[in-house]
């Protein structure tokens, strides 16, 4: 297993966000969170990376308890960690190639020239190329996400985090981008961990699937487990992907 | 049908506020107490971030050095106006170099300078880290194993401890040539006003005052990285994080200044 939370728990000023959390993503899968606004799935997905400690429970990534780690050891896990935020993220005092160049600059030996290059072939990965220069706040919502994208995979990860990868984007930008999350697991082989709550970007992921609601762990297991689940709440949340389209 | 009565919300009383007061005063401390040994201990090891370090010693103290000037000059000259015409009466014109060069070695310049500095430079350091921290480039650092705290706090550090000093030092002679300029327009004569200062102010008085800038230097980058590297609340809390910065490193730099004071005269 590349990621294993064991009863995970944790509360913000006295309301539960995660409420014994149990999930086990394999390698090279693509794990997909899905639930509504608000029931956890981003504060789950920052315990995996250590930005969040549990209030009880255990967070094991690559063989590893990051819930007990100093920062000082958890950055040598985080180097293997690509992050892709919802905001996107970037670091608005500095270009789009500097906000990719950035892990490299810190974590790598590599000269200007072999810097410069690989920011362009990751710029180009995500078909961003020629944009180096750019600044982010010259970018729309659905560039700066593929920019984030990029700038994840710089240090060429083991696991990558996406956390609402397709929100506020309109249906091509949001369909371009989970083809990009497939052809990076297809070219790279990348373990993923998509946090949404787009029932088609879930369903077009996933390998796997777990539901959320209000910090709990609901229903999990393969799509057309999922999509088979009696349980009131997927059902409920799944029924709204039906659109009922009547005749004029 | 008869209505439940509607329990009437508890309000917390004077002193229940006083104490959450205290108590987040005590947070705050606690945590501006960590940031600093987490900085002391990136400047220990010598994990410096010279480039940005550069960056902030140009925005907080060559930036600065207009406002300075014009703050340090205007000090020197109001001194200078109240002290002569005070002084004239007692037949002590020959005192006013002194008394100018004394209050801004030892008290205005180093103060007015650091206000002006922390109105200016600790409002935009709580912003823009505040606004890092509301649109999750704080974490975007951590998850690139950055540590926000070498990264953003420490060249702040450096760049204000810095900066502020020199600062005080443009300050002082900005301050003594407009004190000159109006004391001589007042009637004292040019030769008794350098001989009082030379007599009255001494090397030591200047390097308290540049220890005095120092210290508070450390005070506007320390509120404002703190205030910033916590701010929630989007926009109204990055403006909130500005405004606390500003009153609390004015409020901190008073005190301060009050008891180094105390230890150094």
């Amino acid at each position: 297993m590349v990621v294993e939370a064991r009863d995970l728990w944790k509360s913000f000023g006295g309301r539960a966000a995660l409420s014994g959390i149990n999930l086990s993503i394999r390698e090279d899968e693509i794990q997909v969170i899905m639930g509504p606004s608000g029931c956890g799935k981003s504060v789950l997905l920052k315990h995996l990376v250590g930005l969040l400690r549990p209030d009880r429970g255990e967070v094991v990534v690559f063989g590893q308890a990051v819930h007990l780690l100093e920062e000082a050891a958890l950055d040598a896990i985080r180097v293997q960690i690509g992050v892709v935020f919802q905001s996107a993220a970037l670091f608005d005092s500095m270009t789009v190639g500097e906000n990719v160049a950035f892990p490299m600059r810190r974590h790598m030996r590599m000269s200007n020239d072999s810097v410069a290059a690989r920011v362009g072939e990751l710029l180009a990965l995500v078909g961003m190329e020629g944009t180096q220069k750019m600044a982010p706040s010259a970018l729309s919502g659905g560039m700066r996400k593929r920019v984030g994208i990029a700038r994840a995979l710089a240090l060429s990860p083991r696991l990558i985090l996406y956390d609402e990868p397709t929100s506020g984007l309109d249906p091509i930008m949001a369909h371009t981008v989970d083809g990009l999350i497939l052809r990076l697991r297809r070219e790279i082989g990348v373990t993923s961990v998509v946090v949404t709550h787009s029932l088609d970007s879930a369903f077009h992921l996933a390998d796997s699937l777990a539901v959320m609601d209000g910090g709990r762990l609901v229903a999990s297991g393969a799509p057309q487990e999922i999509m088979a689940s009696q349980d009131p709440f997927v059902r409920r949340f799944l029924d709204t992907r039906a659109v009922e389209v009547r005749d004029p | 049908m008869r209505e439940a009565p509607v329990a009437e919300a508890s309000r917390p009383s004077r002193v229940a506020a006083l104490g959450g007061a205290v108590i987040r005063g005590l947070e705050r401390v606690g945590q501006v107490g960590l940031m600093l040994s987490s900085a002391a201990r990136w400047l220990l090891r010598g994990r410096l971030e010279l480039r940005e370090a550069i960056v902030q010693v140009n925005r907080v103290g060559v930036e600065s050095v207009p406002i300075v000037l014009v703050t340090g000059g205007f000090s020197g000259m109001v001194v200078a106006y109240q002290t002569a015409r005070q002084l004239a009466e007692f037949g002590g014109q020959n005192f006013v170099g002194g008394l100018v060069g004394l209050s801004l070695a030892r008290e205005a310049a180093p103060v007015f300078t650091a206000i002006t500095v922390a109105g200016r430079v600790g409002a935009g350091i709580a912003a823009e880290i505040g606004t890092m921290a509301v649109t999750e480039q704080i974490d975007a650092l951590r998850v690139q194993a950055t540590d926000p705290v070498r990264y953003l706090v420490v060249p702040r550090l450096i760049a204000a401890a810095l900066s502020l000093p020199l600062l005080t030092v443009f300050a002082n002679v900005v301050g003594g040539a407009g004190g000159f300029f109006v004391a001589i327009t007042s009637g004292v004569s040019g030769g008794a006003f350098l001989a009082s200062l030379q007599r009255f102010v001494w090397p030591y008085d200047l390097v308290v005052g540049l220890i005095k800038a120092f210290f508070f230097g450390l005070i506007i980058a320390a509120v404002g990285c703190h205030r910033g590297l916590n701010t929630t609340g989007g926009a109204e809390g990055v403006g909130r994080a500005a405004t606390g910065a500003v009153v609390s490193a004015i409020l901190l730099i008073l005190i301060a200044n009050y008891f180094l004071d105390l230890a150094f005269f």
